[in-house]
């Protein structure tokens, strides 16, 4: 039997085969989560709703499913976390808002459903800026989640709640949205793997977003857990997990350095960006220079869409009920009612533009490869430019999200003070298995996935 | 403006939201004039392309 403390850390892949061979009960991994999270979660603040009397029955379900042979996958049994704008049946949904603090929607999104027929088990509904759209503030329904690497900082947006459980060892696996880098920025912040899958490869109906460049996507402790849950999002296909440990090859990856410099990053991002090139090269990956034109614009238009579609969203409700959105989110879901039917043409006009340059760079290189963010704290992204998902902090990320390429955040680095560094891989459309195995190369040959955030000191 | 789409803000909101509206219409309008329609990519089109039969 294992200890409590031995169960925090567990990868999605480690607990699977141990529930697998019964030498794990789900029941008592979920309850050494809860006690972890009951510990932790006022410090960290990353849990809005714990499940844990549905998280315990479920568990209870899937021993006794595990006890007859009924075994449904490397997911039966393992806890998940949701962001808390993503829909599930008879569990509180808040989007961390005044509006939806008591919603319980009738229905799992797909993507939760999904998960569930894998035999994973909703844990619990994670933090969020309010509506995965607004500046976090202490006066929030829910106020902003830790980064447990340094808890005098927030974590990076919007699925802070998400990376920051994970990272701390309070669930193994979370779901997240990304329209703009939700899921790769926090995850980078967090020194966690988060990926944002190509546009419509998951159905993201049942979760509050923008709907033309907003995914689902994974926030995990390994890429080989990241390629688990793709799997099971997609609806079982074990393709992305079982082509991981096969060579990647003779890799060519393309460095977008004129774009890069313009970000002009933290140095300290730079320096870890370029020994994570260093070590792609000493994997026998070609790295090459690449230009791409209008990934600046495609960002800003990235900017433009995900107000249009905000404001779209909730237009009704910014007239009835103003005043019970908080002051950052009440702002930003109205910015948008002032652009015009041609703004918006003429942004996703950008992002068919870009696209068709992005799919001809990737035919000279199999992946791009950029930093993840180019400032190393929460509050740093947010002085970066007035608002987040603009060129400023989102300089890297947003783009793909116009795009619908799929990329990926690992771990890719340590600041001096303690905050680890991401970095950004992307892919062909379609093209998550040659993204993943990648992804997967470099992650074995660097130290940062063992490492944990120090939250058990004494 | 905020009035004329019928979005009851505050005074103090209003002036929190009019730089945050000034740098998303700046980025558009740019945005806009560098990616031209469909009638302006086609550009002028021959006269005789007018004519009927």
């Amino acid at each position: 039997m294992s200890r409590p403390e031995e169960l925090h850390f567990l990868t999605v892949a480690e607990a699977g085969r141990r529930i697998r061979e019964g030498s794990l009960a789900p029941g008592t991994y979920v309850e050494a989560l809860i006690e972890r999270v009951r510990r932790l979660g006022p410090m960290l603040r990353s849990t809005i709703t714990l499940a844990s009397e549905s998280a315990l029955a479920a568990a209870q379900v899937a021993e006794s499913e595990l006890e007859r042979g009924a075994w449904k996958g490397p997911l039966h049994g393992i806890p998940i976390g949701i962001k808390d704008c993503i829909s599930t049946a008879g569990l509180r949904t808040t989007a961390n808002s005044r509006l939806c603090s008591d919603w319980i929607p009738s229905d799992d999104a797909p993507a939760v459903a999904a998960l569930r027929a894998a035999g994973a088990i909703v844990f619990a509904k994670l933090n969020l800026n309010e509506f995965a759209w607004s500046i976090p503030s202490e006066d929030d329904l829910y106020p902003p989640p830790r980064n447990p690497w340094s808890p005098d900082h927030f974590a990076m947006g919007s699925s802070s709640g998400s990376a920051v459980a994970v990272a701390s060892g309070l669930c193994p696996a979370a779901l997240g949205t990304d329209a703009g880098g939700s899921v790769r920025q926090p995850a980078a912040n967090c020194g966690a793997v988060g990926l944002k899958p190509t546009h419509r490869l998951i159905d993201s109906s049942g979760s509050l977003g923008a709907r033309t460049i907003c995914e689902l996507g994974p926030i995990t402790r390994s890429v080989e857990d990241a390629a688990l849950l793709l799997g099971a999002l997609v609806g079982g296909n074990t393709s992305y997990v079982d082509s991981l440990k096969r060579s990647p090859g003779r890799v060519r990856v393309g460095v977008l350095s004129r774009y890069i410099d313009l970000a002009q990053s933290d140095p300290q991002i730079s320096a870890a960006f370029s020994e994570a090139l260093r070590v792609m090269s000493d994997l026998g990956m070609e790295v090459l220079e690449v230009e791409i034109e209008g990934l600046a614009k495609a960002a800003a238009a990235n900017f433009v869409v995900l107000n249009a579609e905000a404001f779209a969203a909730h237009e009704q409700t910014l007239r009835a009920r103003m005043a019970a959105y908080g002051l950052s989110a009440r702002l930003y879901h109205a910015q948008g009612a002032f652009l015009s039917a041609a703004d918006y043409i003429a942004a996703l006009s950008v992002g068919e533009a870009v696209r068709g340059r992005v799919d001809d760079s990737l035919v000279a290189v199999d992946a791009l490869a950029t930093p993840v963010v180019p400032v190393l704290t929460a509050e740093a992204a947010r002085t970066a430019k007035a608002q987040p998902h603009t060129g400023g902090s989102a300089i890297f990320t947003a783009p793909f999200n116009l795009t619908g390429h799929p990329a990926i955040a690992i771990p890719g680095g340590m600041s001096r003070e303690g905050i680890p560094i991401g970095l950004q891989l992307v892919g062909r459309t379609g093209g998550e298995a040659d993204l993943l195995r990648l992804a997967y190369a470099f992650e074995q040959a660097t130290p940062w996935q063992a490492m944990h955030p120090p939250l058990d000191v004494a | 403006m905020a009035a004329a789409l019928h979005l009851e803000l505050a005074d103090d909101e209003l002036t929190r939201l009019l730089p945050m509206v000034q740098d998303l219409l700046a980025v558009a309008e740019k945005i806009r004039h560098e990616q031209p329609g469909a009638i302006d990519r086609a550009g002028p089109r021959d006269p005789a392309a007018h004519q009927p039969g």
